[in-house]
């Protein structure tokens, strides 16, 4: 008998939303290209993040495009992100949660799922016309099942009280180092972060299980926004 | 998520199995000279799995627990064996399991089991569940005809003050989930609070969960746990006692909602009572995703 209809497996999805604008050419998106094949590296090495973590990549300038579907990121094959256009947050947040919707909507009914998680990284400021918070607010309703935790990290010439309107809870502003020591250790920190929630479960007083890794060396915490 | 196509999704972990241990072998030379020796299994790894990590120890970790607690007795009206086994999460951290049971015979003959899970993210929450368990059959001891959410309420109480009074700990500190089960030779009730899981196992060798599990909640919320300044109020329930009833914490329970080779596993392994070793082998399966601590108390109504 056939045993793999039947299983069902814990999944801990994992939605990197990342900013390719022009902004970000040279060093960041340079080492936002090498973090990707070590995250995949953690992925084959590292049972318990491996076999539950799902990782997806959204990038977004002027649209939002989806460049790895959500998915066991030690089968995928990772393709290079290349610097886009502007800066526009409502379509990033429309990408990711239509990458959510396709993502999570797809998993067998009953599947195990911790809580989604969008690492949102930017290092700049909305700059498409029309307001961007509408299309936050629909990615963070409460009432959708799969409405994820938004982690924000804002880095060069990024707003912290954005950071703080985007992020559910935890918001960071990367310290001021080069800009590419900035996005490797916010990728470490995404790295930490599912490491430690993967193995940490639950809690009913911290924030739903999720544990982020941001070292006081590279991040400065942001207050959380209350609305 | 493409699987592997063979029936299992297995593949090979990596066990080295000495027929005469302490001598090296070829696989020595490729493993090491410190390669751990394991005894051999057939518990089965069920879906595609990465190595299980090597299991290591970190530094200035107070309240240690042992990797592996197993019992198999025989009290009063019924048989109980039971396993408390570290999970992979804990043994790439190096920090110590969190799971705890106890179990006691009262003076009038009831069964009394305590069941524990610390919470992760608490760095003491094991010496919580610990207290808790340790409470419940103290408390048994005392007053050996109440009822499980009695047993439930009033260790939670004396596990907090006795992790402040003894170790200095604050509740916070040692936070658990937890579930009481009192069994006499008709029937049992079961109380709980937090996602620690109760299921009977029938005649067929068909699980049934007894608690209704949260439908479409995410696996890394609980909503309640102990200590708790907020009044307490568990979840109970009762009934006429089956074959077998089985209290698991969660890391166990939901392997056994969502996998029917897991369920047919410790059906098998199940359908007779277990010595110690034995039922520490049961727990021994591989599977996917499958990473936290594991404690299953199987309570067997003797006919």
């Amino acid at each position: 008998m056939n045993t793999q209809d039947s299983e069902l497996y814990t999944i801990f999805p994992v939605f990197m939303l990342v900013d390719v604008s022009a902004s970000m050419s040279g060093g960041p998106l340079e080492a936002l290209n090498q973090s990707l094949p070590a995250l995949k590296k953690e992925m084959l090495s590292n049972p318990t993040v491996g076999e539950i973590a799902r990782v997806a990549v959204v990038s977004f300038s002027d649209v939002g495009r989806t460049v790895i579907p959500l998915t066991d990121l030690a089968d995928a094959e990772i393709p290079e992100l290349m610097v886009e256009g502007g800066t526009n947050f409502a379509a990033a947040f429309q990408e990711v949660k239509n990458a959510i919707t396709t993502g999570l909507g797809s998993l067998p009914k009953g599947t195990p799922i911790y809580r989604p998680v969008v690492f949102f990284m930017s290092d700049g400021e909305h700059q498409g016309r029309g307001d961007w918070t509408s299309s936050l607010d629909e990615l963070r309703d409460p009432s959708w099942r799969f409405a994820p935790e938004v982690v924000a990290f804002g880095l060069g010439e990024a707003n912290a009280d954005t950071m703080r309107r985007i992020a559910t809870r935890f918001a960071f502003m990367a310290k001021d180092v080069a800009p590419e020591v900035q996005v490797r250790e916010i990728i470490n920190a995404l790295l930490g972060s599912i490491r430690t929630t993967s193995t940490s479960f639950r809690d009913p007083s911290q924030a739903d299980g999720l544990h982020i890794e941001a070292p006081a060396e590279f991040f400065t915490p942001l207050p959380p926004m209350t609305l | 998520m493409d699987e592997p196509e063979d029936a299992n999704g297995a593949v090979d972990i990596a066990v080295h199995v000495d027929d005469e241990p302490g001598e090296l072998t070829a696989d020595d030379a490729v493993l090491g000279p410190l390669a751990l020796v394991e005894l051999p299994t057939t518990a089965p790894t069920i879906g595609k799995v990465l190595p299980p990590p090597p299991p290591k120890g970190a530094a200035a970790v107070a309240f240690r627990q042992s990797a592996l607690s197993v019992d198999s007795l025989f009290l009063g009206p019924c048989h109980v064996a039971a396993c408390s086994m570290v999970g992979a999460s804990h043994l790439v951290t190096g920090t110590p399991r969190q799971d705890a049971y106890d179990i006691a015979l009262t003076s009038s003959g009831r069964v009394v089991v305590a069941i524990a899970d610390g919470m992760g993210s608490r760095a003491m929450s094991q010496v919580g569940a610990r207290l808790f368990c340790e409470a419940v059959t103290r408390t048994a001891a005392n007053q050996p005809d109440s009822s499980a959410a009695t047993y439930l309420t009033e260790a939670g109480l004396a596990a907090a003050e006795l992790a402040s009074t003894a170790y200095r700990l604050a509740p916070d500190d040692v936070s658990f989930v937890a579930a009481v089960a009192v069994v006499s030779e008709e029937r049992f009730e079961v109380a709980r609070i937090g996602d620690v899981s109760a299921f009977s196992l029938d005649d067929e060798g068909a699980f049934h969960e007894l608690f209704r599990a949260e439908e479409d909640a995410h696996v890394n919320v609980v909503s309640a746990s102990l200590p708790t300044e907020k009044e307490t109020h568990p979840e109970a329930i009762q009934g006429v006692l089956g074959p077998v009833l089985v209290l698991t914490t969660d890391g166990l329970a939901n392997d056994l909602r969502t996998s029917e080779a897991l369920q047919r596993w410790l059906a098998q392994c199940w359908r007779r009572p277990l010595d110690a070793y034995a039922m520490a082998d049961a727990l021994r399966y591989h599977r996917r995703g499958s990473h936290d601590d594991r404690t299953a108390v199987v309570i067997r109504i003797l006919q």
